[in-house]
């Protein structure tokens, strides 16, 4: 299943995000119906610390990829049903900059 | 009616403009309690620009402690404007306009007003001068001062402006400072937890340390222009854009290998990520000191002192279970358990492996972007600490930080004086 977060400034002046990393950095999490963490593209891996500045001018945005197997953390595949998709663009703040979550379902 | 000094020049223009707009409008030719605004015969207490203007001889205003309104008024003065002027207030308050408290005065409100605006131009930019205020409660303009140098020098100026010397009070004040944080403080000398910025990017302090005669700060690796190598990176803190003056270049980052005994086949290594800056002038590194906010895991930032430097973990004697502490700019003082030691991690998104790096975990959040390098610490006594690492990395959700133990940093970076 094919994940696309997009960041966009959607306003007219230039905005500077402060991103963790050397590099921006986008987490994808799929929750069930009832707000249960399944799946996250990050979950055991250690980012950087280090905060970039990041200019994003008026009109642009920042694309996040990500292709997700359907599979939860413990690797297993998830049985069909309704999940929730979001992106979370990492900053210094908690919870950083997260998408409003997207319902997909899984057939079979 | 309080004006502290730093505020002088900007509040300036603001006085003039003020005063100029009194004397503009239309002044009562006499004393007439009929003057008084609606405001001051309401519900709502009257100003004293109100009473000034409405109560002959009024010489300032101010609440007791039991609630009740106290004026000042000149010997001979009637009080009967008073108790029209505060009638409503205190009829609101269940309470009869007798009620109202009528002061011995000596001065009128509108000289005090005057006396103020003249001693502050006067004694502001004296060393040690705290503020100039009206003093409602003491029918005098009150001085604060530092010390006994500034005391003087103020009581001079009194007389060489012509106000009488009993007019104006001067008392012993602490001085006011601004609260700084770890992000905004413009922190000279330099303690360990604040906020650095390089090119494009901000981390933290990790700790000061001196290499040889070099006055020094430690921070991560990848605080720099390039992980691993020297470029000269230069540092401002807190901002480029709030102090342009360089504090300190980058003059220690050794490369990443590969081949080092436990590193991966196709990855690049080190036992740290660590750098050493070199500070422009030695006179800003305080050796020793981090930035202290008032609690572990509160999220303040404010700085309200400084822990000590007392000890080194030059042993790697950090066990599983014990408690860490780190300072730094984004999320402030932040403590953890320790959960896993000396593991090789790989950094997210690179061919980079740390070797032997501690990992540390909480059900807070304890680290976010803009934390790395800050220096790791156990507590010892009071205000003084052992130092044990520099932190660079997290997971995350922000509740698992990783550091490179103080031994490895200085295995690669060389011996350091840290206190």
């Amino acid at each position: 299943m094919p994940l696309v977060f997009r960041v966009a400034n959607a306003g007219p002046a230039e905005v500077t995000l402060q991103l963790q990393g050397r590099e921006p950095t986008a987490d994808f999490e799929v929750t069930d119906t009832a707000g249960r963490v399944l799946w996250t593209r990050l979950r055991g891996q250690t980012m950087l610390g280090s905060l970039r500045l990041f200019p994003l001018a008026p009109g642009k945005a920042l694309t996040f990829r990500h292709v997700w197997n359907q599979r939860g953390d413990a690797g297993k595949p998830l049985p069909p049903g309704e999940y929730r998709v979001r992106g979370v663009l990492l900053t210094d703040q908690p919870g950083g900059l997260a998408s409003p979550p997207v319902r997909v379902r899984i057939e079979r | 009616m309080f004006r502290p000094r730093s505020l002088l020049r900007a509040m300036g223009a603001g006085i003039a403009l003020a005063v100029v707009a009194c004397r503009e409008s239309p002044a009562p030719t006499g004393p007439n309690a009929g003057l008084l605004p609606d405001r001051a015969q309401g519900a709502e207490l009257p100003t004293a620009n109100d009473l000034e203007r409405g109560v002959p001889g009024f010489g300032g205003f101010f609440l007791g402690r039991d609630g009740t309104p106290s004026v000042y008024l000149l010997a001979g003065a009637d009080r009967g404007p008073v108790e029209q002027a505060f009638g409503g207030y205190l009829r609101s308050q269940g309470r009869a306009p007798e009620a109202v408290r009528v002061l011995p005065g000596r001065y009128l409100w509108r000289q005090l007003e005057g006396w103020r605006d003249q001693v502050s131009a006067e004694v502001l930019d004296i060393p040690g001068t705290v503020y100039v205020d009206n003093d409602e409660t003491g029918n005098r303009v009150r001085v604060g001062v530092e010390n006994l140098s500034a005391h003087g020098l103020v009581r001079a100026a009194v007389a060489r402006l012509g106000i009488p010397a009993d007019a104006v009070v001067v008392s012993p004040s602490d001085p006011i400072v601004q609260m700084s944080t770890l992000r905004d403080a413009v922190d000279r000398p330099v303690r360990a937890g604040v906020q650095i910025n390089f090119p494009g990017y901000l981390c933290s302090v990790g700790f000061n340390a001196t290499s040889g005669s070099e006055k020094s700060f430690i921070t991560a690796s990848h605080c720099t222009n390039k992980q691993g190598g020297v470029e000269g990176t230069p540092y401002w803190q807190p901002l480029q854009s709030v102090d342009g003056t360089q504090i300190a270049t980058e003059v220690a980052d050794p490369v990443y290998v590969r081949g080092l005994p436990g590193c991966p086949k196709g990855r690049s290594c080190r036992y740290s990520d660590s750098s050493r800056e070199a500070y422009l002038n030695g006179a800003n590194q305080a050796l020793g000191l981090i930035a202290a906010t008032d609690a572990a895991n509160s999220g303040s930032l404010t700085i309200v002192g400084s822990f000590s430097i007392t000890q080194d973990d030059l042993s790697n004697s950090v066990t599983v279970g014990q408690t860490v502490n780190k300072i730094g700019r984004t999320t402030g003082w932040t403590s953890g358990t320790v959960t896993n030691t000396c593991v090789d991690t790989g950094v997210s998104g690179t061919k980079i492996v740390q070797l032997c790096q501690t990992f540390v975990s909480s059900n807070n959040t304890i680290v976010l972007g803009g934390d790395s390098g800050s220096g790791v610490w156990q507590a010892v006594s009071g205000a003084n600490v052992k130092l044990v690492g520099i932190l660079w990395g997290g997971n995350g959700s922000g509740t698992q930080f990783v550091y490179s133990p103080l031994a490895n940093v200085v295995q690669e970076l060389g011996p350091l004086t840290t206190h």
